[in-house]
């Protein structure tokens, strides 16, 4: 399951793309780290498992 | 061609001997005394510069050469549904200056500060075929810059440009792609769907 399924299943709202380009993006350097949360400014919290910021 | 004095403040003259060839110039040297300066070399500027005793020099005019680049992604690239992902343009079709990485950070990252023109184009679509936003992006240090997008279609050919200044060593910019389609997307190879280009217009 990727990041934004697992975002979208937990706050099934941010479906609206508007909200999901509002409060979060998601980013991928191409770097081999992979997909990674870069933006959470929504009011409820990160799904439990992903964490804010590039993985080191 | 009239040939004597040269008067000068009605009392004093200055010999037009002292000049030797067309071009030459007469200039001053301290209080009430005058030299020839000699015609410069074609295309060059006189300048000032207390260090020689006219205060005067013919110099090449100050010129800037800025790098310039185009590259592109070499075979389609795969990305995630509503991840803005870096575009790996890993082929250059040129880079004058060797200021664009293509195999490791995939940036342009110049070193002569300037005013820099910054085009990309990518065609991005949905491998499902389902509809989705598209959005086109110019980083600069790694946040966005400027972007294009284009709403609710399986696909869309995304183009933008930009101005961006560089301080000639650490800024750089790079090319992000994103679809919100459900599943994977596509970022065409180029170059002709896809590329990035730049060059430097002023200091």
């Amino acid at each position: 399951m990727s990041i934004y399924e697992i975002i979208i299943e937990t706050h099934p709202e941010l479906l609206d793309i508007h909200l999901f380009d509002k409060y979060i993006i998601l980013q991928n350097d191409s770097d081999g780290v992979g997909d990674y949360i870069r933006k959470w400014e929504y009011s409820k919290p990160i799904p439990e498992g992903l964490t804010l910021g590039k993985p080191e | 061609m009239a040939t004597g004095r040269i008067p000068i403040n009605g009392t004093a003259a200055i010999q037009s001997t002292i000049v030797d060839a067309k071009g030459d110039l007469i200039a001053g040297t301290g209080a009430d005394a005058v030299s020839r300066l000699a015609v410069g070399t074609n295309g060059h500027t006189l300048v000032a510069d207390s260090s020689t005793s006219t205060g005067l020099k013919w110099a090449a005019p100050a010129s800037t050469s800025f790098p310039t680049f185009r590259v592109y992604r070499g075979t389609d690239q795969t990305i995630s549904s509503n991840v803005f992902t870096k575009v790996q343009l890993n082929t250059e079709s040129w880079d004058t200056n060797n200021n664009f990485d293509p195999t490791t950070n995939f940036r342009f990252t110049p070193t002569v500060a300037g005013y820099y023109q910054i085009n990309a184009l990518a065609y991005v679509y949905n491998n499902g075929g389902n509809n989705g936003n598209y959005m086109l992006s110019i980083y600069k240090n790694g946040s966005q810059y400027a972007t294009w997008m284009a709403l609710n279609d399986t696909g869309y050919q995304l183009a933008l440009s930009a101005l961006v200044y560089f301080d000639g060593s650490s800024d750089y910019v790079e090319l992000y792609a994103r679809q919100t389609g459900s599943g994977n997307g596509t970022v065409s190879a180029g170059p002709v769907d896809n590329y990035m280009d730049g060059v430097g217009i002023r200091a």
